[in-house]
């Protein structure tokens, strides 16, 4: 729908249905927002702040309700028959203007004004002298301009995942062009936007070219790249309403603002995808991309290698780029602004300009981006069965003890083969033999997390050494190392960097040797505390935080977790006998 | 009070009033002087809610029981406020509805310059070296301007005590300090969301700490720059510290560089008269006091004195009798050996 005929084809077919009055789209959006859904929180709160671009506001902005309006607008079967031409005005080509009464023209900010104040209160008060039910009429500015409405935002972004991206893909499949229905890209040729015609010319996520705000390219046609939302709403919902106005019999997606951004709605999608996706269903989005690939600079940069000699970084990095695919909802999770390499031209190992200089080890490594491995890695940890022991540990890269978790050396062969591999830069008939060598790389990769043998694994530790309140501590230490292999036993993620069978201990035993016996806690934390401030915690302290934070990180303070029969709940933390008990005086 | 007093005070505190530009100085030279203060670090990501810190601080400060035990945690489900009879408390907060609440400790801040201090005019409030703002009641009149000053509202008056009330409010466990023990909260807190040390290592503990979690904390350290600088610091975790009812625009002006530049020529205004006239009369009162304890002193060191003379004087005479009694005696021998000697020659003569 992305070429102007189309879409003007279809914004002429909505305006014709309102003209007829049949209105069927609303009832639709209306079943899709059903839920029952408190009044308090909205997902269609528009804050009008126009004004702001003209200085300090005089008034509070206004929590305008947009859905509450579409549907007022609805029932007005022949007060209104412009339905969105209401409040929306179109352009010259038919297009509809998302902002109020806009013309899509910049206007002085006296008349964004008197543009809202005259429409809005003009209308309500029609409606109330036709003894509508209506909204603020009188001059009060604080009917509308309330700096404390009643009402908070519960709006959530939508996500197109791969269940939803198959949904529509199923409803395309018959279409001339199945992915240009959504996927459009510009042609020099003609000047404008073209459907895209084949998957693999698909350039991949909205996001790649509409941007948060909208851009402007001089020397091409049109000049405008619409923002995302503007692009999004445009596209969607003329899209939905055109399905549904057409009186297919084919249910059509939402088109009020809490259909697509409301939490419940936003469920219900989910529960409605998973029913309407098949089991097994291939949800690959397929754009010729690789099973397995080598994580590696795209060429040999000359600064950085001498000649004859192969690069002289850190060796590539083997990646299961399929397995990865399927534990991510969108190929934006990771490619984030472009479906093409991250090395090709963004992130070299160097930094330019493309990329906003950032390093190809940053890319890579870079906790606070979700799109890095560390930094998706690092989110995965703050699952509640992960968290008990990660959130106290440092994100990301530690030690260079951790680098051959990713850059896995492989064996004399193996390393011989990605050798000779550096040397080449990458290239498409370098990428067969790369996703072989991945593949190879991987095989020794554990896929389970596993331990010491449970026999090894003490029963019970009991800690008295600062017993004088309480009676010693007994906890139930083998229950608690198989409740947290219990925890990680689908990850494929925890078995590849609980590299070794002391891995999961030192969650607990963190700082100490990894060995099947660790040394006692008071080996280094003292059990008086001084008057010298330190960050090494006294021993209280250090039982407290490790085995408190732990239960707090996990969300399980308070609960009962076991399943044996009579199990007790996971003492609160201030619940100081459910630990040790309190000696009798 | 003569009135002859009245109005040579009067005067003494015209020319006070011309010379605030001094005090600031001043106030500024002792803050200089204590680079080695002692602090509290409180980590509310670490705080639990277990209210271990007020029983220990009710305990080693001797103050009286509390309506509800200390082990019942009902009482955080409402906001507290430190009182003359509870030096600190914790107070609950949920930043986040939905996700678990957030704890925070109240008790006096122990500004490095502190407002309290600045506003008495007794000077009953003193910043210690060990870092702790100690009060002494001796000298205090029960003018509460401490509480109107204090920018963290800590200071609280013990209204039910009609002849000695005095301003209470967290001591640092000052008397603890400085047989070197821990304060009582620090040691009751099974977290070590309190930390004792010297401020300015508890300031890079503090930094360490937030550096070290990217994400998890506010990244400010409470009590760095608030009012000048306090003794007692706060870490908290995100959002913000407003969350937990923390004022964060306080400035980093400390209160007496607020104070002694133009607002302490404010009692010259009308309006001001009965407070200032009330100040004075409590200064006059002080000084009679001071002044009568003086003359008792002067008295009582006069008449060790005296006692002191008369004791020299009478050892001396004694001493001196002595010497003449010894004299006489030998005089007295001297002579009988002669008399002998000569009685002797004229028996040998004879």
């Amino acid at each position: 729908m992305k070429n102007g005929k189309r879409r003007m084809r279809q914004l002429l077919a909505v305006l014709a249905i309102c003209g007829i009055g049949g209105l069927s789209a609303l009832p639709m959006g209306r079943a899709t927002a059903a839920q029952p859904v408190s009044d308090k929180q909205r997902a269609d709160i528009v804050t009008i702040d126009a004004m702001k671009a003209y200085g300090k506001l005089s008034q509070p902005t206004v929590a305008f309700l947009h859905d509450k309006h579409t549907t007022a607008l609805g029932k007005q079967k022949d007060f209104y028959k412009k339905e969105c031409g209401t409040c929306h005005l179109s352009d010259k080509d038919g297009v509809m203007q998302l902002g109020y009464m806009s013309q899509g023209k910049p206007v002085s900010g006296e008349k964004l004004r008197d543009n809202y104040h005259n429409n809005c209160i003009s209308c309500h008060k029609d409606m109330a002298a036709a003894g509508q039910k209506t909204g603020p009429t009188d001059v009060q500015c604080k009917g509308c301009h309330n700096a404390t409405p009643d009402v908070a935002s519960n709006w959530q972004p939508l996500v197109v995942d791969k269940r939803l991206h198959y949904r529509h893909a199923a409803t395309q499949e018959k279409a001339d062009n199945k992915c240009g229905a959504c996927h459009h890209i510009f042609s020099e040729k003609t000047g404008k936007t073209v459907p895209a015609p084949k998957p693999e010319e698909v350039p991949g996520s909205c996001s790649y070219c509409h941007g948060e705000t909208t851009t402007v390219v001089e020397n091409r046609q049109p000049k405008e790249i619409r923002s995302l939302r503007l692009a999004a709403h445009g596209e969607c919902v003329t899209c939905h309403k055109a399905a549904a106005a057409a009186g297919k019999d084919v249910p059509t997606g939402p088109v009020t603002c809490a259909g697509c951004h409301g939490p419940l709605d936003q469920k219900a999608i989910a529960e409605t995808s998973l029913k309407k996706v098949p089991q097994g269903a291939d949800l690959r989005i397929k754009r010729g991309q690789p099973d397995y690939v080598m994580v590696r600079p795209a060429a040999v940069q000359t600064s950085m290698a001498t000649p004859g000699k192969p690069y002289a970084g850190m060796p590539a990095v083997p990646f299961d780029h399929k397995y990865h695919e399927a534990k991510s909802e969108t190929c934006v999770s990771c490619h984030h602004a472009a479906l093409s390499s991250c090395s090709a031209k963004c992130h070299t190992p160097a930094g330019v300009k493309e990329g906003g200089f950032v390093t190809l080890e940053g890319a890579m490594h870079n906790v606070g981006a979700t799109q890095s491995c560390a930094g998706c890695h690092a989110v995965a940890q703050k699952k509640p069965e992960c968290a008990g022991c990660h959130d106290p540990m440092p994100k990301g890269i530690g030690g260079v003890d951790k680098c051959g978790s990713c850059h896995v050396p492989g064996d004399a062969a193996l390393q011989e083969a990605m050798t000779s591999m550096m040397a080449k830069p990458a290239s498409a008939d370098t990428a067969a033999a790369e996703a072989d060598l991945a593949k190879k790389l991987l095989a020794g990769k554990r896929d389970v997390t596993t331990t010491f043998p449970v026999e090894d694994i003490p029963q019970t530790v009991t800690i008295g050494s600062l017993s004088k309140d309480y009676e010693p501590s007994v906890l139930p230490h083998r229950q608690i190392v198989q409740a947290m292999l219990d925890g990680m036993k689908d990850s494929k993620l925890a078995g590849a960097f609980h590299a070794t069978d002391a891995a999961v201990c030192q969650g607990c035993h963190h700082n100490s040797p990894a060995s099947k016996t660790p040394p006692r806690c008071g080996n280094c934390h003292q059990a008086v505390e001084t008057t010298t401030a330190s960050a090494r915690p006294a021993l209280k302290a250090a039982y407290h935080n490790q085995c408190m934070g732990c239960h707090k990180a996990m969300g399980i303070e308070g609960k009962v977790v076991s399943k044996a029969p009579g199990a007790k709940p996971v003492p609160a933390a201030t619940d100081c006998a459910g630990c040790h008990k309190e000696k009798k005086q | 009070m003569k009135r002859r007093h009245f109005l040579g005070l009067l005067g003494a505190a015209g020319v006070t009033l011309g010379s605030g530009a001094t005090a600031k100085a001043a106030s500024l030279g002792d803050v200089k002087g204590l680079p080695n203060a002692g602090g509290v670090l409180f980590d509310a990501s670490r705080c639990i809610g277990c209210r271990k810190c007020e029983a220990a601080c009710n305990q080693v400060n001797d103050l009286p029981k509390p309506a509800k035990a200390f082990d019942d945690l009902t009482v955080l489900d409402a906001t507290r406020r430190t009182d003359a009879k509870t030096y600190t408390i914790v107070n609950k907060y949920v930043p986040d509805a939905g996700k678990p609440p957030v704890f925070r400790k109240i008790q006096c801040n122990h500004c490095m310059e502190p407002a309290c201090a600045s506003a008495c005019f007794v000077a009953a409030f003193k910043k210690s070296e060990t870092g702790a703002v100690v009060y002494d009641p001796d000298v205090c009149v029960g003018c509460r301007y401490c509480m109107v000053a204090c920018p963290f509202n800590i200071p609280a008056y013990e209204y039910d005590k009609a002849f000695t009330p005095r301003v209470m409010k967290c001591t640092m466990c000052q008397p603890r300090l400085l047989e070197g023990k821990l304060p009582g909260c620090v040691e009751a807190c099974p977290k070590e969301a309190l930390v004792f040390g010297k401020r300015r290592e508890l300031l890079n503990l503090a930094w360490d700490r937030i550096g070290g979690n990217p994400g998890r904390y506010v990244e400010h350290v409470y009590g760095e720059r608030e009012m000048g600088g306090t003794s007692w610091l706060t870490i908290a975790p995100k959002p913000s510290f407003a969350a937990l009812g923390m004022d964060e625009n306080l400035g980093t002006t400390s209160a007496p560089e607020l104070t002694s530049g133009a607002l302490a020529a404010v009692p010259a205004v009308a309006g001001i008269w009965p407070v200032l006239l009330t100040g004075l009369y409590a200064i006059s009162k002080r000084k009679e006091k001071i002044a009568e304890s003086e003359k008792q002193a002067a008295v009582s060191a006069a008449i060790a004195k005296a006692s002191a003379d008369a004791e020299a004087k009478l050892s001396e005479e004694l001493a001196k009798a002595e010497v003449a009694n010894k004299r006489r005696i030998e005089v007295e021998v001297k002579k009988a050996l002669e008399a002998a000697a000569k009685a002797g020659e004229e028996g040998e003569d004879a």
